[in-house]
């Protein structure tokens, strides 16, 4: 970099304007693993510069990818800041400063792990005849360092890591095709369960051979974790107080009331161990915290960013996130799941009598967090008489996230802490199955 | 831009462990944002996106690099380093690239002469026409954006094209909001032009249509659930046509046996009244563009000729695989992305039938006026989309709106319960995601009678 970061900053410290500054440096490498190759290699890395100024009261933003372009990215935001109302909202956290560094293993070499996935492959093909096709298996790993910096005293320093790896399969029993889709997360390489990815993955295709729909009915559903965690992100949307103030959430107004089953408790961890990435504080430099947003059915708390919270002359939840330097700080969650109870997988299944247990869901993003309105397409096995029996497909499931907190009624005892975002498996009542 | 010898250089480096081909795409993007919302402009961000991706293919095996390092220093270190992991030993290359090629649109109105208090302005007369439409709406979220996406491609076959795509768009969601019942209805405008899209025509009708919908929504009654005949509006956007085939035509995933109409070519695989087409080169269209995100210049490609199909969809690598010739949709989202097979504007061509004929052939169905997004399962053919404004029809008559349904079906099978055509055309504009990558597409039908689909509606029994 060819700019001197500080006196750059002081300049503007004596122009009198606050000003921002967030660094991302983001290293990045994927594998694609198909037909026993390697097809796809790839190892990158970018920087990027988020700038934000608040001057007269204004707040502008701009970004660069461009280290040399410091200034001007500067300049742009502040002609930007003067289109903008004075909005008292908008603050800089002031003389604060933080470090949170995580220290992950030692990663095996790339020809390791090349020689594992296409063992993967292998496994997927040999594990059950009708698999007919792997489209690929997907590895990427993700490496952030972030630095925030301000006029304001702020200094935060982090870094995380995580990888995923994914595998879309093709099965085929001469007559029907059908797909499976898996995939695992971790913070590190020796974390990723690979044979219960085969397993499921597997599993998922050979299943679902010969699925047809069953009539329109009303239905009891079991969603295993991974659909269970899908739901959840939609819900997630409903805590998020900018949403809250501006009339976009189903909860508006119903603090301190009963909105879910008394079984249900949602809760944030942001400091847990265990976490895909733990934090200690958010990128607005506010500590984190565990926080209950619904506990025995009883919604106790929404989701702030500094904006949000001085609107309401509240503090900050500590859930200010940016996706990357290309955005501002919006209402985000490290972390955050539904608490287990006491049922096994094995004694929630057994509990339904007439139902579907899910396999996959189709038009996730279709669904209006708004509203609340959902209308998914779904493909899994029936369930009679506590038994998984024949596999269904071409079926959606409809209804509205708020009679969704409420029709839970069984939540199981396992719960992995994944992806950022978890669920045990949960059991819901009188769904409506759209099928023949 | 990156200069002739540059690029040569560059690919000369990627080269020299081997490979049979290599390609750099530099690209810059300068776009500028605005978010309206709550009663006030919430953001208006310029933002400047600039870096390089490089590729070399050996064989079936592709190595990709990018960097937002673009000194010839940061050019050197990335092809070096990708040469480094192709490593077949030295080989002494030299690249010879032919003149320049260059494309583009030129706007109207770009970035540079947009006066930034327009973009405010528009969108503060935009807010009072969507809630002065009714008192029930609470809120209105409105956005424009524009991207000048300047892109320079070099590869060892001496290709060198430059392009330029600007690509506008806008977009509004209204909130309405009575007794404890929240619906949303949104409305977007998009195309590669400048900000020239914004016309007053445009400034009215966005805030119009999506307040209308929102309390048209609030008005509504559950959707049925069951299987019925439809009827798609020419207003409703062309998802279904884009996720019942389109996808499933796109020659990756033909090739890895994910795609349900793997094998079909020249087999009946419609209804002899469908006739499907993926063009590129359309103009002013929000998937269009001079050339592909690989060079190749797009095209007209008929992939389905009344119910037979013809063709897939290719990029640089399927074309060769499937020995054809790239058909012009090879895409990335950015430079950050290796191309792949996408689709561009996707539509079915009009047939003959009249709107009130096929309305009259609903006993007992749906009509759709707009749809929403969707998705698919290539392997299966299962696909869904959701409606965001439809009406139950009782004896060809049009009873109330519906609300909260998505339409699931399979493929192949729908596509041959395509019993009517419209002599009619409409298009919308989205945005396309596939392996983590959005591509701004258009989607367009015209009016369709299908004779059962599977409406995913609330409304408990008969």
């Amino acid at each position: 970099m060819t700019v001197d970061l500080f006196k750059l900053i002081e300049d503007l410290r004596k122009q009198k304007i606050e000003c921002e500054i967030f660094f991302q440096e983001r290293e990045k490498s994927t594998l694609v693993i198909s037909r026993q190759e390697v097809e796809n290699y790839q190892i990158s890395r970018e920087y990027g510069i988020g700038v934000r100024v608040i001057k007269d009261g204004k707040h502008g933003f701009s970004y660069t990818t461009n280290l040399d372009k410091i200034d001007e990215t500067i300049q742009r935001a502040i002609e930007l800041s003067q289109v903008m109302e004075e909005d008292e909202n908008w603050k800089f956290s002031k003389d604060l400063d933080l470090k949170d560094f995580k220290y992950y293993p030692e990663e095996p070499s790339f020809q390791e792990k090349i020689k594992r996935l296409v063992e993967l492959e292998k496994e997927i093909y040999s594990k059950d005849k009708r698999v007919k096709t792997v489209r690929n298996i997907v590895w990427e790993k993700t490496t952030d360092n972030n630095r925030i910096i301000s006029t304001t005293g702020l200094s935060l320093e982090y870094n995380q890591q995580y990888q995923y790896i994914y595998t879309e399969i093709g099965a085929s029993d001469g007559t029907n095709e059908r797909s499976g889709f898996e995939f695992d997360v971790a913070r590190s390489w020796n974390e990723l369960e690979f044979d219960k990815l085969v397993e499921k993955v597997v599993w998922q295709a050979t299943s679902l051979l010969g699925a047809l729909p069953k009539k329109t009915q009303s239905v009891d559903i079991i969603l295993p974790a991974e659909r269970a965690s899908e739901f959840l992100e939609l819900i997630s949307e409903l805590f998020s107080a900018e949403n809250v103030q501006k009339g976009k959430s189903v909860l508006k107004g119903l603090l301190g009331e009963s909105v879910a089953s008394p079984i249900l408790s949602i809760v944030e961890d942001p400091l847990s161990e265990k976490a895909l990435i733990p934090r200690l504080f958010d990128d607005e430099g506010i500590k984190t915290y565990q926080k209950y947003f619904i506990r025995n059915g009883v919604l106790e708390n929404f989701a702030y960013n500094v904006y949000s919270a001085n609107k309401e002359g509240k503090n900050s939840t500590g859930n200010g996130v940016r996706g990357s330097f290309k955005s501002l700080p919006q209402v985000d969650y490290f972390n955050l799941y539904i608490e287990p109870r006491d049922k096994s997988e094995d004694e929630l299944i057994k509990s339904v009598r007439n139902g579907v247990y899910v396999i996959s869901l189709m038009g996730l993003h279709l669904a209006d967090t708004i509203s609340g309105d959902f209308s998914l397409g779904i493909e899994g096995l029936w369930i009679k008489d506590g038994e998984l029996a024949e596999p269904v497909a071409e079926m959606t499931i409809s209804g509205n996230l708020k009679d969704f907190l409420k029709n839970i009624t069984g939540i199981g005892n396992k719960l992995d802490l994944k992806g950022n975002i978890n669920s045990p498996m949960l059991k819901l009542e009188d769904i409506t199955l759209a099928g023949k | 831009m990156i200069s002739k010898s540059i690029a040569e250089e560059i690919l000369e480096i990627s080269l020299s462990k081997g490979g049979d081909f290599s390609e750099l795409f530099f690209e810059v993007s300068n776009s500028l944002y605005f978010y309206f919302d709550d009663n006030k402009l919430e953001e208006a961000v310029a933002g400047e996106d600039v870096g390089v991706g490089l590729r070399v293919i050996l064989g079936d095996r592709t190595f990709y690099g990018y960097t937002t390092d673009i000194s010839l220093m940061g050019l050197r270190k990335l092809a070096k380093n990708l040469a480094e992991a192709v490593f077949q030993g030295d080989k002494d290359i030299k690249v010879v690239l032919s003149e320049k090629d260059e494309y583009g649109i030129r706007p109207l109105k770009d970035i540079g002469s947009f006066e930034i208090k327009e973009g405010k302005d528009i969108l503060k007369i935009m807010n009072e026409k969507a809630r002065g439409y009714d008192s029930r709406i609470v809120q209105f979220t409105s956005v424009i954006r524009t991207v000048d996406q300047k892109i320079l491609i070099a590869n060892t076959e001496g290709d060198f094209i430059e392009d330029r795509r600007v690509r506008t768009a806008v977009y509004g969601l209204s909130v309405g909001s009575y007794n404890g019942i929240i619906q949303t209805g949104y409305e977007t405008v998009a195309g590669t032009v400048g900000w020239e899209l914004l016309t007053e025509e445009v400034i009215n009708k966005i805030p119009y249509e999506a307040s209308r919908r929102a309390i048209l929504l609030l008005e509504a009654k559950e959707a049925p659930a069951g299987v019925m005949p439809v009827v798609i509006s020419l207003k409703a956007g062309g998802v279904l046509i884009h996720e019942a085939v389109g996808h499933g035509l796109e020659a990756d995933l033909v090739d890895k046996g994910v795609s349900v109409y793997k094998g079909k070519i020249g087999e009946k695989v419609a209804s002899e009244l469908v006739t499907m087409v993926d063009a590129g080169v359309l103009e002013g269209m929000y998937g269009s563009s001079a050339v592909d995100d690989e060079g190749v210049k797009t095209n007209y490609n008929v992939l389905i000729d009344r119910g037979i199909l013809k063709g897939y969809m290719h990029s640089r690598i399927t074309a060769k695989k499937f020995n054809v010739r790239p058909s012009g949709n090879g895409r990335r989202q950015n430079f950050r992305y290796p191309p792949i097979p996408r689709m561009t504007n996707t539509f079915i061509l009009p047939g003959e039938s009249k709107v009130e004929d096929m309305l009259q052939r609903l006993e007992r169905g749906i009509y759709v006026v707009k749809m929403g997004g969707g998705q698919v399962d290539t392997t299966s053919g299962d696909f869904v989309f959701g409606i965001e404004e439809g009406y139950l029809v009782i004896n060809g008559e049009i009873k109330h709106p519906i609300r909260g349904a998505t339409l699931i079906g399979n493929g192949p099978k729908i596509l041959e319960k395509i019993e009517m055509i419209g002599n009619d055309i409409g298009f919308a504009p989205g945005t396309c995601g596939k392996d983590g990558q959005g591509v701004p597409v258009t989607d367009g039908m015209p009016t369709l009678f299908i004779s059962e689909i599977t409406i995913g509606g609330t409304e408990k029994g008969e």
